[in-house]
């Protein structure tokens, strides 16, 4: 069914800092990347925007495109992660020192994990997706992403902790 | 919540740059837009055809009632009794609405005086005694209108009032022609009602004086700024405003033709 085009708007404006976000903390902070991968998002997401059930959530919707999209990105440009650009944005942030030092110490850890634990945990955390969203981002089951979660901080408070413990 | 739960729920979250904001919403209203003409396009041929057909009549409508419209309000065969007569009516109310300055009045009312007599004389000219009334009544609208210039010139300053009278006074001949026109007519007829209206208007015209015709020709004549409509007076007035002389003596003559005890006046001021 044929959508007013002009309802997507409000969902742009809604979402668009959400899904920079998205981005910015899986390329590696890097700006310009960032950009035009939300650009290429929305966009991407507008001409789709007919096959968009609006009974479901639109959180879940452009969070499936964000993902595919950045895994078609990883396949086209494999590249690193860096971490001098981490820290320039930590740097901007609005926290206290102590604070930076934790952010970029847990984050450098998290770039290091394997794909699925980092996926994972940072739709939590940092998106701030719940496990349903989670589990229609990935397409995946719900109750595999609770366990996944689980899975992911365990591993990553193991090796925070053995960091502390050296 | 452990601390490892609070360091990550309170990770920092980046906005989206003003500037790039600005360059996305572009591309999606540009999107949004190029939908629309798709959709007009796809329209079926009759539908765009119906659509085309509507405007093109819309528009032919407006031109043709703007035709009529300058049509009735300018023509002087549009008189009383014809359909458009009440267009051309409404179309000079408006426009008599929109005169505000005194000037501005003054060629309003000369204009519609004009047209109320040119308007008798065409309907003279027809056979039967019906337009008697409509004649009349059109003869009793130029003189309340010259009435309005008259009251309108004496509002005016010394300078404007110059220039109104010599145009009234113009007007005034002319009018006084119609009004013998439309007196032939109604000779021919033997139309009495409308021949003693011709007479009470010539009388009118006759005896008509501007208030301030002679206070402004005990002025100083240095100090004219006349409005002409006669380009080469305009010439010879400013050439002369320094010297006055050339100025001066068109004046007189002109003042000469008028009444011998004004002349009398001037000269005696001017020493």
């Amino acid at each position: 069914m044929r959508k007013n085009k002009e309802n997507f708007i409000p969902y742009y404006n809604q979402f668009k800092n959400k899904i920079y976000n998205y981005f910015l903390y899986r390329v590696g902070f890097n700006k310009p990347l960032a950009e035009d991968l939300t650009s290429e998002v929305f966009v991407k997401a507008f001409k789709n925007f007919d096959e968009f059930d609006e009974g479901k959530k639109f959180q879940s919707w452009i969070y499936m495109i964000a993902h595919n999209h950045l895994v078609n990105h990883y396949k086209a440009d494999k590249h690193e992660v860096s971490l001098e650009l981490m820290e320039d944005f930590l740097h901007y942030a609005d926290t206290s020192a102590e604070e930076k030092y934790e952010f970029e110490r847990v984050l450098k850890i998290i770039s290091s994990m394997e794909g699925s634990d980092r996926d994972v945990l940072q739709l939590k955390f940092i998106d701030e997706l719940n496990n349903q969203e989670i589990a229609e981002t990935l397409e995946k089951e719900e109750g595999a992403i609770r366990t996944q979660i689980s899975r992911s901080l365990v591993k990553l408070r193991k090796i925070l902790n053995i960091n502390v413990e050296e | 919540m452990d601390k490892l739960d609070k360091i990550l729920s309170s990770m920092p979250k980046a906005k989206f740059s003003r500037q790039v904001d600005i360059k996305v919403k572009f591309k999606l209203y540009r999107l949004i837009f190029l939908e629309k003409l798709k959709s007009f396009n796809a329209l079926p041929a009759y539908k765009m055809a119906l659509a085309y057909k509507g405007l093109a009549f819309i528009l032919a409508v407006t031109a043709i009632f703007s035709a009529t419209s300058i049509y009735a309000y300018a023509s002087n065969d549009i008189i009383p009794g014809t359909p458009l007569y009440p267009l051309k009516i409404a179309i000079e109310k408006i426009e008599q609405k929109i005169a505000i300055t005194s000037t501005a009045k003054i060629d309003n009312y000369e204009k519609i005086s004009n047209r109320r007599l040119q308007e008798a004389v065409n309907l003279s000219q027809q056979e039967n005694k019906i337009v008697s009334e409509k004649i009349n009544k059109n003869i009793d609208t130029n003189i309340a209108n010259n009435q309005k210039i008259k009251n309108s010139i004496n509002k005016l300053s010394d300078s404007e009032a110059v220039a109104a009278i010599l145009q009234a006074k113009k007007r005034d001949q002319k009018e006084l022609e119609s009004l013998n026109k439309i007196a032939d007519f109604a000779k021919n007829r033997n139309d009495e009602a409308v021949l003693q209206k011709v007479n009470e208007a010539r009388e009118i015209i006759n005896h008509q004086e501007y208030k301030q015709d002679e206070e402004i020709k005990y002025q100083d004549i240095k100090t004219f700024d006349l409005q002409s409509d006669n380009d080469e007076n305009n010439n010879i007035n400013n050439k002369n405003k320094e010297t006055g002389s050339t100025y001066k003596k068109e004046k007189i003559d002109k003042i000469k033709s008028s009444s011998e005890e004004n002349l009398l006046l001037y000269n005696n001021n001017s020493d």
